[in-house]
């Protein structure tokens, strides 16, 4: 019987495979570029855009722009995450509440929210107040979801555990929910961030005067390619990073939380 | 579902009474009256955003649901293949697609073939790789025992790694199409022509805020049909499958 | 037998669940008392609620009517200081050392210090025989060891009762025949009242000063049979024929004609 045996065979050579193919597409590219298959204009060859990328990084200006962009993501982040990851507790644990309100969360997801920006430059102008405020509630319904799912992993027999030793409230968020759904959380912290970036990139793009998102929609409408591709580029090497780093760290702490 | 209704028509109400009274500043905050003001004057004009939009979304749906499930099952069905192209898709899914918009609309124009592409584009990841996860988790044995009986590559495909993967297949398409839809209404506000998106923007730059809440509410009621038609879709197959 | 006034004082309890047309009795009537050092265990078919009742009696969920108190005082909520509870799965928290885990109760509490409690914990897992491993996670120790860890964990307060809800139940014959006698010393060294509850008759009838066999739907108690054996108790002792005839007894106490 064949098994779903994954030998060290299998994964190494998917790795050479991948590799193989990104190094294959980088080339093909770079050749268009230099031999002019495609007009230079659409699709810079890969030299030139890596050379503006280590000049836009030693750009003041482009560094001010990622700064201003960063700094909206984080905080959008470190407001939605917490309180994100609250309120799913309480829906998860609240059955009555859960039953009312989680349609409500259910459909929310599902909308598209990005139509609201409009609603919410007429509530709130333009600025980065508005830009923080839309990115949050994007990213807030996202993270309730996943916070209820964190806390309908748990089993309730270690929740009755701790109640039996006397754990309060804080308790159990502190010591039973965290460690006992670390894997989850991080993975809501993952979502939190892309969701964040996401809000802001889009936000920016649509009314700002600062930030990635402006300088990009700019240089696009300029056609200013070689530009374009090179913020695009490391806007990209940075979210996919950050990803990788986050998905590491989740599959970790999913080996820990071994089930027995 | 009736007393649904009463809380949102009284909710409705509430609204209109606070902008009167001056509670809220209508100006700002707009008044269901000033939507339906906006509904009778500008109704047409939505209307026809609203098939262009429609259009596009299809289009994008064909293209992502097409690839997505080709590609999804040829790689799903080899183990190598999966884990090399895996990790690449989820990079994919990790990078906010936005970025990648004015590079599409430099290639394609502003046209509704860049919403297109870029919704398509937006849904394809998503659902390539539920298609491949849920292909992926099929027992071997089940093909093992196919191909004993004698069953042909076909066959196999269509009944055995079909029916299986099917549920994962079809909460792929619907997240899918969520990611699309989302996508769609982005790219049309950001650079368009045409389009609910386009339309709300124009109106949100003249202040016209009835008719941008009018947008907003026919958007939504789009969102939620097609999600509501996928959700059944994916409850009856559920059934049936079984 | 010291005659000193009961610890433990279930009067008359009993237990509803539902409403209306679909209220249904899990426990009727269910009076019990317990006195300091008395070792009682329940025993009875499945369904018979005696886990709601361990419940009930842990202050995990109230009675419908009636009242249970511990040493004069109303049981109406978790009394970690005076019931320790071991349940069915030992329920340790698997991302912490069994060390960890037995603190567990104590930093909920927080009475102590850190040190402090590493020494109790230490105490306590040297009570039951585990010297050596508390450095070791749940997932890397056998079903017999978690076990064991739990009733440290049980016992870590000194509580004056210890509710045990078949901890033994998921233990093959013979770990589970080790694990009586180990329990038995536990008993005998540290003097807490226990109430043990177990499908096993055999097990009720080996451990126990007083066996209580409950009869289902409604959960109720049919009998209090007093086990006439020494203490210290040796296994060969199951083989006699007073326990043989007494296990006869109980069975066709919970399988007879009577048990409807």
């Amino acid at each position: 019987m064949k098994l779903n045996f994954l030998t060290f065979g299998d994964r190494g050579a998917a790795r050479l495979w991948r590799a193989a193919i990104i190094i294959a597409l980088f080339s093909l590219w770079e050749m268009a570029g230099r031999y002019h298959f495609l007009d230079n204009d659409i699709l810079p060859p890969l030299s030139r855009i890596f050379d503006m990328m280590l000049r836009l990084i030693n750009d003041r200006h482009f560094r001010y722009d990622a700064w201003i962009t960063l700094n909206e993501c984080l905080i959008t982040f470190a407001i939605v995450v917490p309180v994100g990851l609250v309120t799913g507790f309480i829906l998860g644990e609240n059955q009555r509440l859960h039953r009312h309100l989680g349609p409500i969360f259910q459909l929310a997801m599902t909308t598209p929210k990005s139509i609201f920006l409009p609603v919410f430059i007429l509530l709130f102008g333009i600025g980065i107040v508005e830009k923080i405020i839309f990115a949050s509630v994007l990213t807030y319904f996202i993270i309730v979801p996943t916070g209820i799912a964190a806390v309908q992993s748990l089993s309730p027999s270690l929740l009755m555990m701790a109640r039996s030793f006397g754990a309060t409230k804080t308790d159990i968020y502190l010591r039973l929910y965290i460690p006992a759904c670390l894997p989850l959380i991080i993975s809501a912290i993952r979502l939190g961030l892309i969701f964040s970036m996401h809000g802001i990139i889009f936000a920016e793009m649509y009314a700002s005067s600062e930030g990635i998102g402006r300088s990009i929609l700019a240089w696009g409408e300029s056609f200013d390619m070689v530009r374009l591709f090179a913020a695009v580029a490391l806007v990209m090497i940075i979210t996919i990073s950050l990803n990788e780093t986050l998905t590491w760290l989740e599959h970790i702490s999913r080996r820990q939380r071994l089930e027995y | 579902m009736m007393k649904r209704l009463i809380i949102i028509a009284s909710l409705v109400l509430l609204w209109q009474m606070a902008a009167e009274w001056g509670v809220l500043n209508p100006l700002i905050v707009g008044t269901p009256l000033m939507i339906a003001q906006a509904a009778k004057k500008n109704g047409l004009i939505f209307i026809m955003a609203l098939r262009v939009t429609l259009f596009e979304m299809i289009c994008a749906c064909a293209l992502a649901w097409s690839s997505g499930l080709i590609i999804g099952m040829i790689c799903g069905a080899n183990k190598c293949r999966t884990l090399c192209v895996t990790p690449l898709i989820s990079a994919m899914i990790a990078v906010p697609l936005v970025v990648l918009y004015p590079v599409i609309v430099a290639w394609a124009g502003i046209g509704p073939i860049s919403k297109i592409i870029y919704g398509a584009a937006a849904g394809f990841f998503p659902m390539t790789l539920s298609v491949i996860n849920g292909v992926n988790g099929i027992d071997q044995r089940y093909i093992v025992m196919a191909r004993a009986m004698g069953a042909s590559r076909l066959t196999i495909l269509i009944d055995i790694y079909a029916r299986f993967a099917l549920p994962s297949i079809m909460s792929g398409l619907r997240i899918g199409t969520s990611l699309l839809i989302i996508a769609i209404i982005q790219s049309e506000m950001l650079s368009a022509t045409d389009g609910l998106g386009f339309w709300i923007s124009y109106y949100r730059s003249l202040f016209a805020v009835g008719d941008v809440y009018f947008g907003v509410i026919l958007v939504l009621c789009i969102a939620a049909f097609i999600n509501q038609i996928l959700s059944y879709a994916e409850q009856r197959l559920r059934f049936t499958m079984i | 037998m010291i005659a000193s006034p009961p610890l433990l004082n279930a009067a008359h309890i009993s237990r509803y669940f539902g409403e209306g047309a679909e209220r249904f009795c899990a426990l009727d009537d269910i009076s019990l008392t317990l006195k300091q050092g008395q070792f009682i265990s329940i025993v009875g078919p499945s369904g018979c609620g005696k886990s709601t009742l361990m419940q009930m009696l842990g202050g995990l969920t109230q009675p419908t009517q009636g009242d249970i108190t511990i040493d004069g005082e109303r049981i109406d909520g978790p009394q970690p200081n005076k019931i320790g509870i071991v349940f069915q799965d030992a329920l340790l928290l698997p991302w912490k050392t069994a060390l960890e885990n037995i603190e567990f109760p104590l930093h909920l509490n927080k009475d102590g210090t850190k040190s402090d409690f590493r020494a109790r914990a230490q105490e306590a897992l040297d009570l039951v025989g585990l010297s050596d491993v508390g450095h070791r996670y749940p997932h890397e120790l056998s079903g017999g060891m978690r076990q064991r860890i739990a009733i440290a964990r049980g016992l870590i307060r000194n509580p004056k009762l210890l509710l045990m809800d078949e901890p033994f139940g998921a233990l093959d014959e013979q770990t589970r025949t080790r694990m009586w006698g180990e329990l038995l010393s536990i008993h005998a060294r540290s003097g807490t009242s226990i109430i043990f509850i177990t499908h096993s008759l055999l097990e009720a009838i080996y451990l126990a000063d007083d066996v209580m066999v409950m009869a289902a739907k409604p959960g109720r108690i049919i009998e209090t049979i007093q086990i006439d054996l020494p203490r210290p108790r040796e296994v060969h002792m199951i083989g006699s024929d007073y326990v043989g005839s007494l296990r006869n007894h109980i069975w066709d106490l919970i399988a007879g004609p009577t048990a409807r």
